[in-house]
Protein backbone atom coordinates (compact mmCIF):
# COMPACT_ATOMS: atom_id res chain seq x y z
CA UNK A 1 0.00 0.00 0.00
CA UNK A 2 1.23 3.33 -0.99
CA UNK A 3 3.02 5.01 1.67
CA UNK A 4 5.02 8.35 2.26
CA UNK A 5 6.74 10.60 4.89
CA UNK A 6 6.47 13.89 6.23
CA UNK A 7 9.79 15.21 7.76
CA UNK A 8 8.98 17.77 10.48
CA UNK A 9 11.49 20.37 10.18
CA UNK A 10 12.75 23.44 13.05
CA UNK A 11 13.82 27.05 12.71
CA UNK A 12 16.59 26.24 10.35
CA UNK A 13 15.08 23.86 8.29
CA UNK A 14 16.87 20.61 10.09
CA UNK A 15 14.83 17.92 9.76
CA UNK A 16 14.41 16.40 13.20
CA UNK A 17 12.14 13.83 15.04
CA UNK A 18 11.03 10.99 13.00
CA UNK A 19 9.60 11.02 9.81
CA UNK A 20 5.68 10.84 9.69
CA UNK A 21 4.29 8.12 7.98
CA UNK A 22 0.91 9.36 5.59
CA UNK A 23 -0.66 6.04 3.94
CA UNK A 24 -3.95 5.34 2.72
CA UNK A 25 -6.84 3.75 4.76
CA UNK A 26 -9.22 1.06 3.23
CA UNK A 27 -11.45 3.45 1.39
CA UNK A 28 -8.60 4.66 -0.13
CA UNK A 29 -8.55 8.08 1.55
CA UNK A 30 -5.21 9.67 2.96
CA UNK A 31 -4.69 8.93 6.93
CA UNK A 32 -3.62 12.54 7.82
CA UNK A 33 -4.02 11.63 11.29
CA UNK A 34 -0.69 11.45 12.51
CA UNK A 35 0.48 14.51 11.36
CA UNK A 36 1.17 17.96 13.58
CA UNK A 37 -2.47 19.20 13.85
CA UNK A 38 -1.67 22.42 12.16
CA UNK A 39 -0.97 20.62 9.36
CA UNK A 40 -3.58 18.06 9.54
CA UNK A 41 -6.57 20.98 9.43
CA UNK A 42 -4.29 22.93 6.70
CA UNK A 43 -4.52 20.16 4.67
CA UNK A 44 -7.95 18.89 5.26
CA UNK A 45 -9.26 22.44 4.75
CA UNK A 46 -7.45 23.21 1.51
CA UNK A 47 -6.20 19.80 0.06
CA UNK A 48 -2.92 20.18 -2.19
CA UNK A 49 -3.34 21.96 -5.36
CA UNK A 50 -3.74 20.30 -8.56
CA UNK A 51 -0.59 20.29 -11.25
CA UNK A 52 -2.14 22.90 -12.39
CA UNK A 53 -2.70 24.96 -9.47
CA UNK A 54 -6.41 25.63 -10.81
CA UNK A 55 -8.08 23.02 -8.08
CA UNK A 56 -7.46 21.37 -4.71
CA UNK A 57 -7.10 17.57 -4.38
CA UNK A 58 -8.12 16.12 -1.00
CA UNK A 59 -7.45 13.05 1.32
CA UNK A 60 -10.44 11.47 -0.21
CA UNK A 61 -9.21 11.83 -3.22
CA UNK A 62 -6.14 9.00 -2.34
CA UNK A 63 -3.27 8.22 -4.17
CA UNK A 64 -3.12 11.61 -6.64
CA UNK A 65 -3.11 13.36 -2.83
CA UNK A 66 -0.38 11.67 -1.99
CA UNK A 67 1.19 12.20 -5.21
CA UNK A 68 0.42 15.93 -5.06
CA UNK A 69 2.08 15.96 -1.86
CA UNK A 70 4.90 14.97 -2.71
CA UNK A 71 5.64 17.03 -5.95
CA UNK A 72 4.46 19.83 -4.45
CA UNK A 73 6.63 19.33 -1.14
CA UNK A 74 8.72 22.63 -0.44
CA UNK A 75 11.48 23.51 2.45
CA UNK A 76 8.94 23.96 4.90
CA UNK A 77 6.27 21.18 4.18
CA UNK A 78 8.42 18.14 3.43
CA UNK A 79 6.77 14.82 1.88
CA UNK A 80 9.42 12.34 0.27
CA UNK A 81 8.50 8.55 -0.33
CA UNK A 82 11.38 7.21 1.78
CA UNK A 83 11.83 7.43 5.73
CA UNK A 84 15.67 8.79 5.32
CA UNK A 85 15.80 12.16 6.82
CA UNK A 86 17.74 14.38 4.89
CA UNK B 1 34.88 16.35 -23.15
CA UNK B 2 32.93 18.63 -20.88
CA UNK B 3 31.03 22.00 -22.67
CA UNK B 4 33.30 23.74 -20.51
CA UNK B 5 36.63 22.73 -21.80
CA UNK B 6 34.62 23.36 -25.51
CA UNK B 7 35.71 26.80 -27.42
CA UNK B 8 33.57 28.00 -30.84
CA UNK B 9 35.70 29.40 -33.56
CA UNK B 10 34.89 33.50 -33.85
CA UNK B 11 34.95 35.44 -37.03
CA UNK B 12 37.74 37.43 -35.28
CA UNK B 13 40.25 34.64 -34.87
CA UNK B 14 39.61 33.97 -38.55
CA UNK B 15 40.30 37.03 -39.13
CA UNK B 16 43.73 37.52 -37.74
CA UNK B 17 44.70 34.43 -39.60
CA UNK B 18 46.18 32.75 -36.41
CA UNK B 19 45.81 29.16 -36.41
CA UNK B 20 42.34 28.41 -34.14
CA UNK B 21 43.67 26.74 -30.49
CA UNK B 22 44.40 23.34 -30.07
CA UNK B 23 41.14 23.01 -27.59
CA UNK B 24 39.16 23.79 -31.01
CA UNK B 25 36.40 21.89 -32.10
CA UNK B 26 33.48 22.14 -34.56
CA UNK B 27 30.13 21.42 -32.41
CA UNK B 28 26.95 19.42 -33.43
CA UNK B 29 23.46 21.28 -33.67
CA UNK B 30 23.04 19.97 -30.23
CA UNK B 31 26.09 20.84 -29.00
CA UNK B 32 25.54 24.24 -30.57
CA UNK B 33 21.97 24.47 -29.01
CA UNK B 34 23.36 23.26 -25.36
CA UNK B 35 26.67 25.91 -25.79
CA UNK B 36 23.87 29.16 -26.16
CA UNK B 37 21.88 28.04 -23.60
CA UNK B 38 24.65 28.30 -21.08
CA UNK B 39 25.95 31.01 -22.37
CA UNK B 40 22.40 33.06 -21.92
CA UNK B 41 21.90 31.32 -18.41
CA UNK B 42 25.29 33.19 -17.50
CA UNK B 43 24.16 36.74 -19.32
CA UNK B 44 21.07 36.45 -17.48
CA UNK B 45 22.88 35.88 -14.05
CA UNK B 46 25.04 38.78 -14.64
CA UNK B 47 22.31 41.28 -15.61
CA UNK B 48 20.57 39.73 -12.62
CA UNK B 49 23.73 41.12 -10.29
CA UNK B 50 23.60 44.43 -12.80
CA UNK B 51 19.98 45.29 -11.71
CA UNK B 52 21.40 44.38 -7.66
CA UNK B 53 23.91 47.37 -8.22
CA UNK B 54 21.41 49.11 -9.49
CA UNK B 55 18.81 48.43 -6.91
CA UNK B 56 20.58 48.12 -3.50
CA UNK B 57 24.15 50.43 -4.61
CA UNK B 58 22.04 53.68 -6.11
CA UNK B 59 18.27 53.12 -5.17
CA UNK B 60 18.04 51.71 -2.18
CA UNK B 61 21.54 53.51 -0.69
CA UNK B 62 20.50 56.83 -1.06
CA UNK B 63 17.34 56.20 1.42
CA UNK B 64 18.54 53.90 3.68
CA UNK B 65 22.47 53.15 3.09
CA UNK B 66 22.89 50.97 6.19
CA UNK B 67 19.84 48.72 5.50
CA UNK B 68 20.95 48.58 2.12
CA UNK B 69 24.65 47.37 3.11
CA UNK B 70 22.93 44.50 4.88
CA UNK B 71 20.91 43.74 1.88
CA UNK B 72 24.06 43.90 -0.08
CA UNK B 73 25.71 41.24 2.35
CA UNK B 74 22.37 38.96 1.75
CA UNK B 75 22.49 39.02 -1.88
CA UNK B 76 26.57 38.37 -2.24
CA UNK B 77 26.18 35.49 0.16
CA UNK B 78 23.61 33.98 -1.40
CA UNK B 79 24.78 34.59 -4.75
CA UNK B 80 28.71 34.24 -4.90
CA UNK B 81 29.07 32.54 -1.13
CA UNK B 82 30.36 29.31 -1.11
CA UNK B 83 28.27 26.39 -0.48
CA UNK B 84 28.94 25.00 2.99
CA UNK B 85 26.03 22.88 3.31
CA UNK B 86 23.55 21.01 0.77
CA UNK B 87 20.33 18.76 1.65
CA UNK B 88 17.92 17.57 -1.20
CA UNK B 89 14.92 18.11 0.72
CA UNK B 90 13.01 17.17 -2.32
CA UNK B 91 11.92 13.41 -3.96
CA UNK B 92 14.80 12.22 -6.27
CA UNK B 93 13.36 12.71 -10.08
CA UNK B 94 10.21 14.85 -9.49
CA UNK B 95 11.47 17.41 -7.07
CA UNK B 96 14.65 19.07 -6.83
CA UNK B 97 14.59 21.44 -4.59
CA UNK B 98 17.59 21.49 -2.10
CA UNK B 99 18.22 23.23 1.23
CA UNK B 100 21.79 24.95 0.86
CA UNK B 101 24.05 27.04 3.57
CA UNK B 102 26.15 29.31 2.04
CA UNK B 103 29.17 31.17 3.83
CA UNK B 104 28.53 34.86 5.21
CA UNK B 105 28.69 36.54 8.63
CA UNK B 106 26.10 34.67 9.68
CA UNK B 107 25.79 32.20 7.39
CA UNK B 108 22.43 31.81 4.72
CA UNK B 109 20.15 29.03 5.05
CA UNK B 110 18.32 28.91 1.47
CA UNK B 111 15.60 26.88 -0.54
CA UNK B 112 16.67 26.68 -3.85
CA UNK B 113 15.28 25.72 -7.29
CA UNK B 114 16.61 25.23 -10.16
CA UNK B 115 14.68 26.49 -13.48
CA UNK B 116 14.45 23.18 -14.99
CA UNK B 117 12.64 21.60 -12.52
CA UNK B 118 9.58 23.93 -13.18
CA UNK B 119 6.74 21.78 -14.75
CA UNK B 120 5.67 22.35 -18.07
CA UNK B 121 2.77 20.38 -19.82
CA UNK B 122 1.94 19.83 -23.67
CA UNK B 123 -0.97 18.44 -25.65
CA UNK B 124 -0.49 14.99 -27.37
CA UNK B 125 -3.04 14.95 -29.87
CA UNK B 126 -3.08 11.55 -31.02
CA UNK B 127 -3.87 10.43 -27.00
CA UNK B 128 -5.82 13.42 -26.47
CA UNK B 129 -4.13 13.57 -22.99
CA UNK B 130 -2.05 16.30 -21.34
CA UNK B 131 1.56 15.58 -20.34
CA UNK B 132 3.72 17.06 -17.31
CA UNK B 133 7.20 17.44 -18.14
CA UNK B 134 9.76 18.24 -15.85
CA UNK B 135 13.51 17.97 -16.35
CA UNK B 136 16.28 16.41 -14.11
CA UNK B 137 20.00 17.00 -14.55
CA UNK B 138 21.81 13.86 -14.67
CA UNK B 139 25.52 14.70 -14.34
CA UNK B 140 27.16 11.45 -16.15
CA UNK B 141 25.02 12.42 -19.45
CA UNK B 142 25.71 15.98 -19.24
CA UNK B 143 22.38 16.74 -20.24
CA UNK B 144 18.51 16.98 -18.79
CA UNK B 145 16.49 13.85 -18.56
CA UNK B 146 12.88 14.79 -19.58
CA UNK B 147 10.68 12.83 -16.90
CA UNK B 148 7.15 12.84 -19.04
CA UNK B 149 3.80 11.54 -17.02
CA UNK B 150 0.44 11.99 -18.21
CA UNK B 151 -2.09 14.37 -16.38
CA UNK B 152 -5.28 12.30 -14.69
CA UNK B 153 -8.40 12.87 -16.52
CA UNK B 154 -9.91 15.96 -16.36
CA UNK B 155 -7.18 17.58 -14.44
CA UNK B 156 -5.61 18.72 -17.95
CA UNK B 157 -9.18 19.71 -19.53
CA UNK B 158 -8.66 23.26 -18.92
CA UNK B 159 -5.19 23.36 -19.77
CA UNK B 160 -6.15 21.61 -23.55
CA UNK B 161 -8.59 24.12 -24.28
CA UNK B 162 -6.25 27.08 -23.66
CA UNK B 163 -4.05 25.12 -25.86
CA UNK B 164 -5.81 24.21 -28.55
CA UNK B 165 -6.71 28.58 -28.52
CA UNK B 166 -3.12 29.26 -28.00
CA UNK B 167 -3.02 31.08 -31.24
CA UNK B 168 -5.75 33.83 -30.91
CA UNK B 169 -4.63 34.32 -27.17
CA UNK B 170 -0.98 34.91 -28.36
CA UNK B 171 -2.57 37.71 -31.30
CA UNK B 172 -4.19 38.97 -28.38
CA UNK B 173 -1.42 39.99 -26.58
CA UNK B 174 0.58 40.87 -29.37
CA UNK B 175 -2.38 43.45 -29.99
CA UNK B 176 -2.06 44.46 -26.19
CA UNK B 177 1.76 45.48 -26.33
CA UNK B 178 1.92 46.55 -30.10
CA UNK B 179 4.22 44.02 -31.35
CA UNK B 180 4.30 41.55 -33.89
CA UNK B 181 2.65 38.17 -32.50
CA UNK B 182 6.14 36.17 -33.64
CA UNK B 183 7.73 38.41 -31.09
CA UNK B 184 5.26 37.08 -27.96
CA UNK B 185 7.21 35.17 -25.43
CA UNK B 186 5.35 32.65 -25.21
CA UNK B 187 5.92 28.70 -26.65
CA UNK B 188 3.14 26.99 -29.13
CA UNK B 189 3.86 23.95 -27.49
CA UNK B 190 4.87 23.82 -24.04
CA UNK B 191 2.46 25.65 -21.28
CA UNK B 192 2.85 26.03 -17.55
CA UNK B 193 0.03 26.09 -15.11
CA UNK B 194 -0.72 29.75 -16.26
CA UNK B 195 -1.30 30.23 -20.45
CA UNK B 196 0.12 33.94 -19.36
CA UNK B 197 3.17 32.56 -17.92
CA UNK B 198 5.63 31.09 -20.11
CA UNK B 199 7.93 28.10 -19.41
CA UNK B 200 11.92 28.06 -18.21
CA UNK B 201 11.29 31.43 -16.06
CA UNK B 202 10.19 30.59 -12.92
CA UNK B 203 13.22 31.09 -11.00
CA UNK B 204 13.46 35.50 -12.85
CA UNK B 205 9.83 35.62 -12.11
CA UNK B 206 10.93 34.76 -8.34
CA UNK B 207 13.55 37.34 -8.74
CA UNK B 208 11.31 39.58 -9.74
CA UNK B 209 8.58 39.24 -7.15
CA UNK B 210 11.46 39.63 -4.65
CA UNK B 211 12.98 42.71 -5.96
CA UNK B 212 9.46 44.74 -6.09
CA UNK B 213 9.28 43.60 -2.29
CA UNK B 214 12.71 44.98 -1.80
CA UNK B 215 12.22 48.39 -4.26
CA UNK B 216 9.17 49.51 -2.00
CA UNK B 217 10.83 47.90 1.31
CA UNK B 218 7.38 45.99 2.05
CA UNK B 219 9.62 43.23 3.61
CA UNK B 220 7.31 40.30 3.00
CA UNK B 221 8.61 38.48 0.44
CA UNK B 222 12.45 36.52 1.78
CA UNK B 223 15.58 37.63 -0.25
CA UNK B 224 16.04 35.97 -3.51
CA UNK B 225 18.65 36.11 -5.84
CA UNK B 226 19.62 34.16 -8.88
CA UNK B 227 22.12 31.76 -8.92
CA UNK B 228 23.71 30.00 -12.28
CA UNK B 229 24.97 26.54 -11.20
CA UNK B 230 28.01 25.56 -11.81
CA UNK B 231 29.18 25.27 -15.58
CA UNK B 232 26.11 27.45 -16.08
CA UNK B 233 24.09 24.15 -16.75
CA UNK B 234 20.66 26.04 -14.75
CA UNK B 235 19.67 28.57 -13.17
CA UNK B 236 18.30 28.50 -9.71
CA UNK B 237 16.67 31.21 -7.82
CA UNK B 238 18.03 30.99 -4.24
CA UNK B 239 15.68 32.16 -1.82
CA UNK B 240 16.73 32.77 1.76
CA UNK B 241 14.93 30.72 4.49
CA UNK B 242 11.66 32.20 6.27
CA UNK B 243 13.20 32.73 10.14
CA UNK B 244 9.90 32.72 12.80
CA UNK B 245 10.62 34.40 16.42
CA UNK B 246 10.30 31.24 17.79
CA UNK B 247 12.69 28.82 16.62
CA UNK B 248 10.76 26.20 18.01
CA UNK B 249 7.63 27.31 16.07
CA UNK B 250 8.84 26.98 12.53
CA UNK B 251 6.99 29.47 9.91
CA UNK B 252 3.87 27.41 8.41
CA UNK B 253 0.95 27.98 6.23
CA UNK B 254 -1.91 29.28 8.37
CA UNK B 255 -4.06 26.92 9.04
CA UNK B 256 -8.10 27.29 8.03
CA UNK B 257 -8.90 28.80 11.09
CA UNK B 258 -6.60 31.19 11.26
CA UNK B 259 -7.65 32.43 7.94
CA UNK B 260 -11.04 32.48 8.90
CA UNK B 261 -10.24 34.22 12.22
CA UNK B 262 -8.10 37.11 9.45
CA UNK B 263 -11.44 36.79 7.54
CA UNK B 264 -13.70 38.02 10.32
CA UNK B 265 -11.28 40.67 12.23
CA UNK B 266 -9.67 41.96 8.79
CA UNK B 267 -7.87 45.07 9.82
CA UNK B 268 -7.81 43.88 13.79
CA UNK B 269 -6.13 41.02 13.31
CA UNK B 270 -2.17 40.67 13.98
CA UNK B 271 -1.30 39.65 10.91
CA UNK B 272 -3.12 43.52 9.01
CA UNK B 273 -0.45 44.57 8.41
CA UNK B 274 2.01 42.15 6.71
CA UNK B 275 -0.66 40.44 4.80
CA UNK B 276 -2.44 43.98 3.42
CA UNK B 277 2.04 44.40 2.01
CA UNK B 278 1.16 41.02 1.00
CA UNK B 279 -2.16 41.85 -1.26
CA UNK B 280 -0.41 44.87 -2.53
CA UNK B 281 2.80 43.03 -3.55
CA UNK B 282 0.58 40.59 -5.19
CA UNK B 283 -1.63 43.28 -7.07
CA UNK B 284 1.17 44.58 -8.43
CA UNK B 285 2.90 41.91 -9.70
CA UNK B 286 -0.17 39.55 -11.07
CA UNK B 287 0.51 36.74 -8.49
CA UNK B 288 -1.79 33.99 -9.86
CA UNK B 289 -0.56 31.18 -7.39
CA UNK B 290 -0.78 32.83 -4.00
CA UNK B 291 -2.42 29.76 -2.25
CA UNK B 292 -2.40 29.43 1.43
CA UNK B 293 0.40 27.14 1.47
CA UNK B 294 2.89 30.12 -0.52
CA UNK B 295 2.14 31.92 2.36
CA UNK B 296 4.22 31.75 5.81
CA UNK B 297 2.81 32.77 8.97
CA UNK B 298 5.31 33.39 12.29
CA UNK B 299 3.02 31.16 15.17
CA UNK B 300 4.24 33.88 18.03
CA UNK B 301 4.21 37.09 16.23
CA UNK B 302 1.56 36.60 13.02
CA UNK B 303 3.79 38.07 10.78
CA UNK B 304 3.50 36.58 7.03
CA UNK B 305 5.59 36.34 4.27
CA UNK B 306 5.02 34.96 0.71
CA UNK B 307 6.79 32.74 -0.71
CA UNK B 308 6.45 30.81 -4.40
CA UNK B 309 5.97 33.28 -6.61
CA UNK B 310 7.24 31.90 -9.72
CA UNK B 311 3.34 32.55 -11.53
CA UNK B 312 4.00 35.92 -11.48
CA UNK B 313 3.96 38.87 -14.09
CA UNK B 314 2.76 36.71 -17.01
CA UNK B 315 1.98 38.31 -19.86
CA UNK B 316 -1.52 40.85 -19.91
CA UNK B 317 -4.19 40.97 -23.01
CA UNK B 318 -5.58 43.76 -21.95
CA UNK B 319 -8.96 43.95 -19.64
CA UNK B 320 -9.60 39.78 -19.78
CA UNK B 321 -7.18 37.48 -18.84
CA UNK B 322 -6.56 34.76 -16.13
CA UNK B 323 -7.41 35.93 -12.91
CA UNK B 324 -5.10 36.71 -9.87
CA UNK B 325 -5.22 33.54 -6.82
CA UNK B 326 -4.23 35.64 -3.54
CA UNK B 327 -5.60 34.44 -0.36
CA UNK B 328 -4.35 38.00 0.53
CA UNK B 329 -5.84 39.64 -2.23
CA UNK B 330 -9.51 38.18 -1.23
CA UNK B 331 -8.91 39.00 2.68
CA UNK B 332 -9.31 42.10 1.84
CA UNK B 333 -11.74 42.57 -0.69
CA UNK B 334 -14.31 42.76 2.23
CA UNK B 335 -13.06 45.25 5.06
CA UNK B 336 -13.28 48.34 3.35
CA UNK B 337 -11.69 50.04 6.44
CA UNK B 338 -8.54 47.39 5.61
CA UNK B 339 -5.84 49.92 4.48
CA UNK B 340 -2.45 49.82 3.73
CA UNK B 341 0.03 51.16 6.56
CA UNK B 342 0.93 54.45 6.47
CA UNK B 343 5.21 53.41 6.18
CA UNK B 344 4.43 51.29 3.11
CA UNK B 345 2.12 53.99 1.45
CA UNK B 346 4.75 56.68 1.99
CA UNK B 347 7.10 54.64 0.07
CA UNK B 348 4.99 53.64 -2.87
CA UNK B 349 3.88 57.47 -3.09
CA UNK B 350 7.65 58.62 -3.15
CA UNK B 351 8.01 56.44 -5.86
CA UNK B 352 5.68 56.90 -7.94
CA UNK B 353 6.00 60.64 -8.02
CA UNK B 354 9.68 60.50 -9.04
CA UNK B 355 8.68 58.22 -11.61
CA UNK B 356 5.99 60.95 -12.59
CA UNK B 357 8.76 63.97 -12.39
CA UNK B 358 11.00 62.21 -14.65
CA UNK B 359 8.29 61.17 -17.53
CA UNK B 360 6.42 64.63 -17.54
CA UNK B 361 10.23 66.37 -17.23
CA UNK B 362 11.76 64.00 -20.16
CA UNK B 363 8.53 65.05 -22.24
CA UNK B 364 8.99 68.47 -21.91
CA UNK B 365 12.84 69.38 -22.38
CA UNK B 366 15.56 67.09 -21.97
CA UNK B 367 18.00 69.78 -21.63
CA UNK B 368 15.81 71.20 -18.70
CA UNK B 369 15.88 68.31 -16.71
CA UNK B 370 16.38 68.98 -13.11
CA UNK B 371 14.47 66.03 -11.20
CA UNK B 372 16.00 62.99 -10.83
CA UNK B 373 17.69 60.44 -13.05
CA UNK B 374 14.97 57.78 -13.75
CA UNK B 375 16.96 55.24 -11.79
CA UNK B 376 13.50 53.95 -10.48
CA UNK B 377 11.60 53.65 -13.71
CA UNK B 378 14.68 52.61 -15.70
CA UNK B 379 15.47 49.45 -12.70
CA UNK B 380 11.31 48.52 -12.96
CA UNK B 381 11.83 48.42 -17.08
CA UNK B 382 15.49 46.78 -16.71
CA UNK B 383 14.37 44.05 -14.47
CA UNK B 384 10.86 43.54 -16.69
CA UNK B 385 13.28 42.91 -19.92
CA UNK B 386 15.10 40.57 -18.02
CA UNK B 387 12.17 38.40 -17.85
CA UNK B 388 10.61 39.19 -21.08
CA UNK B 389 13.29 40.03 -23.53
CA UNK B 390 11.70 42.61 -25.29
CA UNK B 391 11.92 46.24 -25.08
CA UNK B 392 8.65 47.17 -26.09
CA UNK B 393 6.79 44.70 -24.08
CA UNK B 394 8.95 45.72 -20.69
CA UNK B 395 8.36 49.56 -21.11
CA UNK B 396 4.46 48.74 -21.11
CA UNK B 397 4.70 46.41 -18.22
CA UNK B 398 6.89 49.14 -16.39
CA UNK B 399 4.05 51.31 -17.17
CA UNK B 400 0.86 49.33 -16.32
CA UNK B 401 3.02 48.78 -13.02
CA UNK B 402 2.89 52.48 -12.17
CA UNK B 403 -0.86 52.74 -12.55
CA UNK B 404 -1.04 49.82 -10.42
CA UNK B 405 0.82 51.35 -7.89
CA UNK B 406 -0.78 54.56 -8.49
CA UNK B 407 -4.30 52.61 -7.67
CA UNK B 408 -2.90 51.50 -4.55
CA UNK B 409 -2.08 55.09 -3.51
CA UNK B 410 -5.14 56.46 -4.37
CA UNK B 411 -7.19 54.16 -2.77
CA UNK B 412 -4.76 53.12 0.62
CA UNK B 413 -5.12 49.23 -0.76
CA UNK B 414 -5.57 47.31 -3.83
CA UNK B 415 -8.78 47.65 -5.59
CA UNK B 416 -11.53 45.89 -5.38
CA UNK B 417 -11.94 43.57 -7.95
CA UNK B 418 -14.87 41.11 -9.80
CA UNK B 419 -14.52 37.08 -9.65
CA UNK B 420 -13.53 37.51 -12.99
CA UNK B 421 -10.32 39.43 -11.96
CA UNK B 422 -9.86 37.65 -8.68
CA UNK B 423 -10.36 34.13 -8.51
CA UNK B 424 -12.12 33.70 -5.14
CA UNK B 425 -10.90 30.44 -3.60
CA UNK B 426 -11.57 31.25 -0.36
CA UNK B 427 -15.30 30.90 -0.94
CA UNK B 428 -15.81 26.99 1.20
CA UNK B 429 -13.54 28.72 4.16
CA UNK B 430 -16.00 31.16 4.13
CA UNK B 431 -19.19 28.72 4.09
CA UNK B 432 -17.21 25.98 6.17
CA UNK B 433 -16.38 29.03 9.15
CA UNK B 434 -19.66 30.97 8.99
CA UNK B 435 -17.57 33.96 7.77
CA UNK B 436 -19.75 37.18 7.10
CA UNK B 437 -19.20 39.59 4.54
Amino acid sequence: MKMIYYFPIDGDGNEIGDPIPVMLLADGTADLSRLPTELRKTLEAFGVPDALHRNAIFPKDGERFLDRLIEESNGYRRFRSTPEKR
Amino acid sequence: MSYESMTIATPEASRKHRPAPAAEVSLTDEERREAARRKEIAETAKRASELDRELFGSILAAEAPAEALEKIETVESLTFGKEIDRKDVGEPGINAITRRVYEGDPPRIAYVKPQSGEARFVYHEQRRAVYQLTDVWDDAEQKFITNRKPLPKGEGASLELELKKRAAYKERIAQHYGIPVEEVPLSDTEVTARSSVDVGKGAIREYIASRVNELLRLDVIPMTVLRAEKGNVDLSSVQESVKSSDSENPARPPTDEELAEILKLGSAHPSARSLMRIACLDHLIKATDRHAKNILIDPVTRQTQGIDNGYSMGLSEGATGFPLISVALEAVQDHADWKLDDEALATMFELYESVKEYLREREEDVSKRRFGTGKEIKYLTGLFRLLYGSEQIAKKEALDFMVRLKEIIDLGRPPQMSKSQLWPIMEDLKVAKNVEN
